[in-house]
């Protein structure tokens, strides 16, 4: 099967004002097939929601971009903008983070999916309203809701909504990018439910970006733990958790606290990610690393292939 | 019981200092706008300073003709009362500088205590303040001159006082604004919760953060002060003893210069006046855009990212 | 030795009427931020305060440090009764309670420097004695938040350190003053995961040294792993309250259980059966008669809109601290 989307060697600059260059993605590849999961998770800075803007076209003015972005067969990145347009929202939409604070506050919910309906030449008018009251549905707000202002809703309803909008025109490929940061609990678990059932009745492929282990643990298949600008780790979750071969990896699950009350080692990782406006020497993470040794210092360890689709950055698995 | 793996270290490479307190200078030199800005308000500024020294003529020496053409040895022509045009601005900027700095001064002391009142105790304070600046607000400003005028009588002193007591509404508003704000971020209330007094919450945390609102607005000021103390003039309710530039156009005016033609009695003052207005607008507003994030749009616009072409791996860097 | 002891608090928020609303004589409308919580803390305890937002847990702290007044109640520091003190006659207790905020970004004044920002505790109450002698009190909190060397940080601005180092100075400020009880309101919730269990530990440490800490948190892991005491709150009441290994271990409220089960787990081949509750919890100026939380209630029996529980000890607890306040159990 081919994947629906293909993300290949992507680097992405930012100039600084000072002159300088933030490089803040430093070739990331990935994959998505129809109906996968795939979470990318990383701590701040790590430049996975930098990604998720590069693969939707819209990354700011001061930034640089280079790699491929390869929708359906189609590389939307080579051209800029102008390729990237036909697809936007149609092919792969984004849920922002933050989404259910960005809604326009002056208008209401409905006319906003319906908004997003017309400008893509989706539908129009009173066929453009039945549909947003079904997107509405679909995600759980009553269709009556939808003339509602987004201040009269909650949060957890505001992040459906923002939802509904990425839906609109039935795209193939979700990104979710810290769909769940700001709310409670019950109602992370809610939007978790939600996202499950989407992609089961609809198909969609899911891209997660977020920084909850937990939340990538329980709802994806796949993961790519993402430090400094490139991935690290990839793998099914299951092989992540338990069968590590990245210590950032490792000390990352092993930081994440569990509900059992163990008396067992409560770890943090000392030190902070490198700058990135400068260039790396050898692994970006071996300052921090509890197992590091010479070469990684001195060489930047590649993404490698262990097995059955599981692959590492770390010398720890063989130099080179 | 913890497998912490060294002491927390420090933050690999510090990233460079890069403290507000230069801010104001920062800007100035970093947007073009505001070096034009300074750059016409120092010119400007040092010609009247320097006028008693400089002027090419006396201020009251006749040296030619009513309404004297202008010519090599006077630039811009002869007023009035055939005095040199370049001598007549000089001084003149300095009474209107003067008065445009002096009621801003009285504008900035009223209106920054009251926005600072305003937007620190809130409640009753706030309510009664705000009630108070409103009714301020609705005062026309050319009948209360004439008033002040009436009463009083013109001069120097009254007009700065009439200005300044215009003006302080605006300054109170934006200040009690960013006061309001500062007020309620997290480290002004740990300082709250830790016993601290208003003096020194106000003193230490809030003032500094809304000292450079203040300077910006300051500036925009100065620029209405100065064109008001320049329509006052010219409407005649200003300090007959004094030349101020509205004076000197209103003189013109009196004396009518536009039907004789003198068109160098009546432009160059109101050019400068607009110059002068002019420069404190770009520092101002180039201060305030600087300062305030909220007026910072975002990506909206033709440009979008841009692409690099692979230059093989790790080259970029 | 019970540092702080609360009794029944009660706060409220009246919701600003508009000028239609006044001159109609509609009924002012109430948020019942806190409707009527007990609870105590003793040195070297860790209570945990749990709970989704809106549930009263914030304005709990705060009442508690007399930031805000609560409307009836009784907050009581060693003993005695601050609920009534006035700002003068609180300011040497506040030396003895302190507090750390939840945004180590927003929480230290960005033009101060570190040394600055930790001094001033003791410049405000006058301790310390000479410059001298402020400065060695410096170093010594910033030693016991473990940003050593000293120098290292003292002269460097908060845009310059990374969140954890934030908190850690944050920390440092509230612990310069030596007080009794912290109140730390979500300590590492904008933390990076990496960095969270380092304050945590550090809390924990500073615990064991004596210090009483209430901690307010939405996180049941990190109250989990590291609470002596756990309280849920859900509406303005606590619903369940006991030791952390048996609220965990042993939930009874049927609140406590729905949270509990869609907490997600870091393994993926733990995947509980998550109760999720419908809808979200009612705002706070409309509480549902009887027990608040029987609209939602997967459990809710007819009495349940009629009577409103009491935290009493559940028939199943394993331990005779552990109280709910349910019907049902």
């Amino acid at each position: 099967m081919t994947a629906l989307l293909e993300v290949d060697d992507l680097h992405v600059w930012f100039e600084l004002p000072d002159g300088g260059e933030l490089h803040a993605v430093q070739g990331v590849s990935l994959a998505v097939e129809p109906g996968e999961r795939l979470g990318l998770v990383g701590e701040s800075g790590c430049g996975k929601t930098t990604t998720a803007l590069a693969i939707m076209g819209l990354l700011p003015p001061t930034a640089l971009a280079s790699g491929r972005v390869v929708l359906d067969g189609v590389d939307v990145l080579a051209g800029g903008e102008r390729t990237m347009r036909p697809h936007r929202w149609v092919d792969v939409a984004i849920v922002f983070q933050g989404a259910m604070n960005a809604l326009n506050p002056v208008r209401t919910v409905g006319a906003q999916i319906v908004e997003a309906l017309e400008v893509h030449d989706v539908a129009r008018g009173a066929s453009a309203r039945g549909r947003a009251a079904q997107l509405l549905e679909s995600v759980g707000i009553p269709a009556a809701r939808g003339r509602r202002y987004p201040h009269e809703l909650s949060g957890g309803m505001r992040q459906r909504a923002a939802i509904a909008m990425a839906l609109a025109c039935r795209p193939k490929v979700l990104i979710a990018d810290e769909p769940t940061t700001a709310l409670d609990v019950m109602v992370q678990a809610q939007i978790l439910e939600l996202l499950d059932g989407l992609c089961r009745d609809f198909g969609l492929a899911l891209l997660l970006v977020t920084h909850d282990l937990p939340v990538v643990a329980q709802l994806c298949d796949l993961g790519a733990v993402m430090y400094a600008g490139e991935i690290v780790e990839r793998g099914p979750v299951d092989a992540l958790h338990h069968d590590p071969r990245h210590p950032y990896t490792r000390l990352l699950f092993a930081a994440t606290p569990d509900l059992e009350r163990g008396d067992g080692p409560v770890v943090s990782i000392p030190g902070a990610p490198p700058r990135l406006d400068r260039a790396l020497v050898g692994c970006p993470f071996a300052p921090r690393c509890d197992r590091r040794f010479e070469p990684c210092g001195v060489r930047r360890p590649a993404l490698r292939a262990l097995d059955d689709g599981h692959a590492a950055a770390c010398h720890l698995n063989g130099v080179g | 019981m913890s497998v912490v793996l060294q002491e927390p270290g420090l933050v690999e490479e510090v990233a460079p200092v890069r403290s507000r307190r230069g801010l104001v200078w920062q800007t100035i030199r970093r947007r073009p706008s505001a070096a034009l800005g300074v750059a016409i308000l120092v010119v400007v500024g040092l010609a009247a300073l320097l006028a008693p020294w400089v002027a090419p003529y006396g201020l009251h020496d006749q040296v030619g003709p009513v309404f004297g053409h202008p010519s090599r040895a006077h630039p811009l022509g002869l007023d009035d009362g055939g005095i040199d045009m370049v001598t007549l601005l000089m001084w003149g900027a300095r009474i209107s500088l003067v008065v445009g700095f002096a009621a801003t001064a009285v504008s900035m002391l009223i209106g920054g205590t009251v926005g600072l009142l305003s937007g620190y105790f809130g409640g009753a304070t706030d309510t009664i303040l705000m009630r108070i600046t409103d009714y301020f607000l609705v005062i026309p400003d050319v009948p209360l001159m004439i008033v002040v005028a009436a009463i009083w009588g013109p001069s120097l002193f009254h007009i700065v006082i009439v200005i300044g007591i215009l003006l302080w509404t605006g300054t109170a508003r934006v200040i009690r604004a960013q006061v309001k704000s500062v007020r309620e971020r997290v480290y002004v209330k740990r300082a709250r919760a830790l016993g601290a007094g208003h003096a020194r919450i106000v003193l230490r945390h809030v003032l500094p953060q809304v000292a450079p609102l203040l300077i910006a607005n300051t500036v925009l000021t100065v620029a209405v002060a100065v064109f008001d103390e320049t329509a006052l003039s010219f409407l005649g309710l200003g300090d007959p003893s004094r030349i101020s530039l509205g004076k000197v156009i209103e003189n013109a005016f009196q004396r009518a210069a536009i039907s004789s033609g003198a068109w160098w009695a009546i432009v160059p003052p109101g050019a400068l006046v607009a110059l002068v207005i002019l420069g404190c607008s770009l520092v101002g507003q180039a201060l305030e855009d600087a300062l305030n994030p909220r007026l910072r749009v975002a990506h909206l616009g033709a440009r979008t990212f841009r692409l690099r072409p692979l230059v093989g791996r790790g080259g970029a860097l | 030795m019970t540092l702080l002891g609360v009794e029944d608090l009660v706060v409220r928020y009246p919701v600003p009427r508009g000028l239609l609303r006044t001159l109609a004589r509609r009924p002012r409308v109430e948020v019942h931020a806190v409707d009527g919580v007990s609870l105590s803390v003793g040195s070297g305890e860790l209570i945990a305060l749990v709970g989704e937002s809106g549930c009263g847990k914030t304005t709990t702290a705060q009442a508690v440090l007399r930031l805000v007044d609560p409307v009836a109640g009784r907050v009581r520091f060693e003993g005695q009764d601050i609920t009534a003190l006035s700002p003068r006659a609180l300011r040497p207790l506040r030396r003895q309670m302190q507090i750390v905020y939840q945004d180590p970004y927003e929480s230290l004044d960005p033009r101060l420097r570190v040394r600055a920002a930790v001094e001033e505790p003791l410049v405000i109450h006058g301790l310390g004695g000479s410059r001298a002698s402020r400065a060695e009190r410096v170093r010594e909190a910033l030693g016991r938040v473990e940003l050593s060397p000293p120098e290292l940080f003292l002269d460097r601005y908060p845009h310059e350190l990374s969140g954890g180092q934030r908190q850690r100075v944050a920390i440092a400020a509230a612990l310069v003053l030596e007080p009794r009880l912290l109140v730390a309101d979500e300590p590492v919730s904008m933390l990076d995961v990496s960095v969270r269990a380092g304050i945590l530990q550090l809390l924990d440490g500073l615990r064991r040294g004596g210090l009483g800490i209430l901690m307010i948190t939405h996180d049941l892991s990190t109250a989990a792993r590291f609470a002596d005491r756990i309280a849920v709150m859900y509406l303005g009441r606590i619903v369940e309250e006991g030791p952390a290994g048996e609220i965990v271990g042993n939930p009874q409220h049927p609140y406590t259980r729905a949270l509990l089960s869609v907490v997600p787990s870091r393994d993926p081949r733990k995947r509980r059966r998550p109760q999720i509750l419908r809808g979200e919890a009612p705002d706070a100026t409309r509480i549902p008669p009887g027990c608040r939380f029987h609209p939602r209630c997967p459990v809710a029996i007819e009495i349940c809109p009629k009577t409103d529980p009491r935290l009493e000890r559940p028939a199943a607890a394993r331990s005779p601290e552990h109280r709910a306040a349910c019907v049902r159990v």
